[in-house]
């Protein structure tokens, strides 16, 4: 069975001045599907992100929610960007109480900054960036998101604490089919919650696949001489031979490609189109 | 979120009231050094009267200090909240501590002749609020909010003089006809104003000022020039009339 839209983004357009970012920019993110939306610096991805959270103001057309997230969405919305916006000056205590005022919370959910080192009478600008991080991630799950929107930000918590944040994200995103759309340069830790890859291209969706859809059309061909049998994205030249990056690629046509395939985790594609991107 | 909105108020609050330090300075200063035989009620009334009219515009100008410092406009942007309740609640606080001196200020005037006019700290007050978000620079503000309230200051000591017929004799601060004057050019300059603050915030997000600034640019800039040009005009009307 097919899953209705959490997100429905038709006919966008944004532009930052005379600079447009998305002209006539469809979209549609089903409920639980966990999204990876990525493209070269500047394509438009975190301003994206923006415009989903209600941060940026489209110049034309409409983002859309799905009906059970209720009159105000963004109360069901979860954003932590790429700056990590909190009122520094506030302590740690006083951002919580703030949060909760906001949301009418009774409770606040510190299972995530119970493994740190933040003390409630810490200020805000005290803590480091990849505290803020879980900090701020802490506040946004205690309002139980059903969309959570991740800018470029993971990347900053250390490793241990990334991996339980990340396990706590799989826990809930399987109890609660929680939405989520990340914005990553850094693969590595995520492939394996990862569904759907969106390559962003000049304002529009260049590559939009499931995952093992892509890994599966995506492959590095490491031969002397071009494959004419596919699309070559990009390649690496060495002295006694070439890898090249091709997609789609087909089973059908193993055998007229003279060299070895090798397959490529999530990094390793993401990489192979942004390369051709600047290539 | 109001109460975070109160401490910020009264952290401006208090740092404007820290003038009435210069009170106790002034007067060991006079008794120490300058032996000028100041009394304290003196360098009360002085003291009073700048800090009153300090906090206004610092009031004003800084209701969106802290997400401009701490690029927090995306995280309130991001909150479950109309435009309309966080300009309720950022303008709230402030304004009850701007009544708070007010009512002090007329507190102190049964016992000093310290004469406050709170219609006008209530205009720079307004003034400055809806300048607030189209500046960046304190000093730009400052100035602006300084220009426009001269602008009110002098539209409204006009337009008492058309309602008393141009007699420079008749013309009294303290009348009906004067504070109804300045309700007047109150009105008329605050509402374009407010409404150009309005339609800007109403959209505001996180792009860059300049492009966001298009309702100052057609409504603010056209208001503040027919006021001027409006004074220019009566002024010479008034020369005349008096020449």
């Amino acid at each position: 069975m097919e899953k209705h839209a959490m997100i429905n983004i038709n006919n966008l357009s944004f532009s930052y001045g005379k600079l447009k970012v998305f002209e006539n920019f469809h979209l549609d993110v089903p409920e639980g599907e966990v999204c990876l939306i990525t493209g070269i610096n500047g394509v438009g991805k975190s301003t994206l992100m923006r415009l989903i959270a209600g941060v940026l103001r489209p110049a034309g057309g409409e983002i859309l929610f799905d009906e059970k997230m209720g009159p105000d969405h963004r109360r069901k919305i979860g954003f932590i960007s790429d700056i990590l916006s909190l009122y520094e000056s506030l302590t740690v205590a006083q951002s919580i109480e703030f949060h909760k005022s906001v949301y009418n919370l009774d409770k606040f959910d510190d299972s995530l900054i119970r493994h740190t080192k933040i003390s409630d009478n810490q200020k805000i600008k005290e803590l480091s960036t990849g505290q803020k991080t879980i900090f701020h991630l802490s506040l946004i799950l205690s309002t139980e998101p059903e969309i959570l929107l991740i800018d470029e930000i993971i990347h900053s918590i250390d490793a241990y604490l990334r991996r339980i944040f990340l396990e706590q994200l799989i826990q809930i995103q399987s109890e609660r089919q929680l939405t989520i759309i990340m914005v990553n340069l850094n693969f590595h830790d995520i492939e394996h919650i990862v569904e759907r890859v969106i390559l962003l291209k000049a304002g529009k969706i260049a590559v939009d696949e499931q995952i093992d859809d892509l890994k599966a059309k995506v492959k590095k061909i490491i031969s002397s001489i071009t494959p004419q049998a596919v699309p070559v994205l990009s390649q690496i030249d060495f002295s006694d031979h070439s890898e090249f990056y091709v997609y789609p690629y087909e089973e059908k046509v193993k055998g007229k490609i003279d060299g070895e395939v090798v397959d490529l985790n999530l990094t390793e594609i993401v990489s192979a189109f942004i390369g051709g991107e600047y290539a | 979120m109001l109460k975070k909105e109160f401490s910020d108020a009264f952290k401006k609050f208090i740092e404007c009231m820290i003038l009435l330090l210069g009170i106790p300075l002034g007067v060991l200063f006079d008794r120490f050094i300058i032996h000028y035989g100041w009394r304290l009620s003196d360098i009360f009334h002085y003291v009073f009267l700048v800090s009153i009219i300090v906090y206004p515009p610092v009031a004003g100008l800084t209701i969106f200090q802290s997400e401009k410092k701490d690029r927090a406009f995306e995280y309130l942007f991001s909150l479950p909240l109309s435009r309309f309740k966080i300009l309720l609640y950022k303008i709230g606080p402030r304004f009850f501590f701007l009544l708070l001196l007010i009512i002090a200020s007329n507190f102190f005037s049964i016992f000093d002749n310290i004469s406050i006019n709170g219609l006008n700290l209530i205009v720079v007050f307004f003034i400055s609020t809806f300048l607030s978000i189209s500046v960046n620079s304190s000093v730009i503000g400052v100035v602006g909010a300084f220009f426009f309230y001269a602008g009110y200051y002098q539209a409204s000591r006009i337009i008492h003089l058309i309602f008393i017929g141009w007699d420079p004799a008749k013309f009294n601060n303290f009348s009906t006809g004067a504070l109804l004057s300045e309700l007047l050019t109150a009105a008329l300059f605050l509402i374009p104003i407010g409404t150009a603050f309005w339609i800007t915030f109403k959209k505001f997000d996180v792009k860059p000022l300049k492009w966001q600034l298009k309702s100052y640019l057609y409504i603010v800039v056209p208001t503040v020039l027919v006021f001027y040009t409006f004074i220019i005009l009566s002024f010479k009307n008034f020369t005349e009339l008096s020449g």
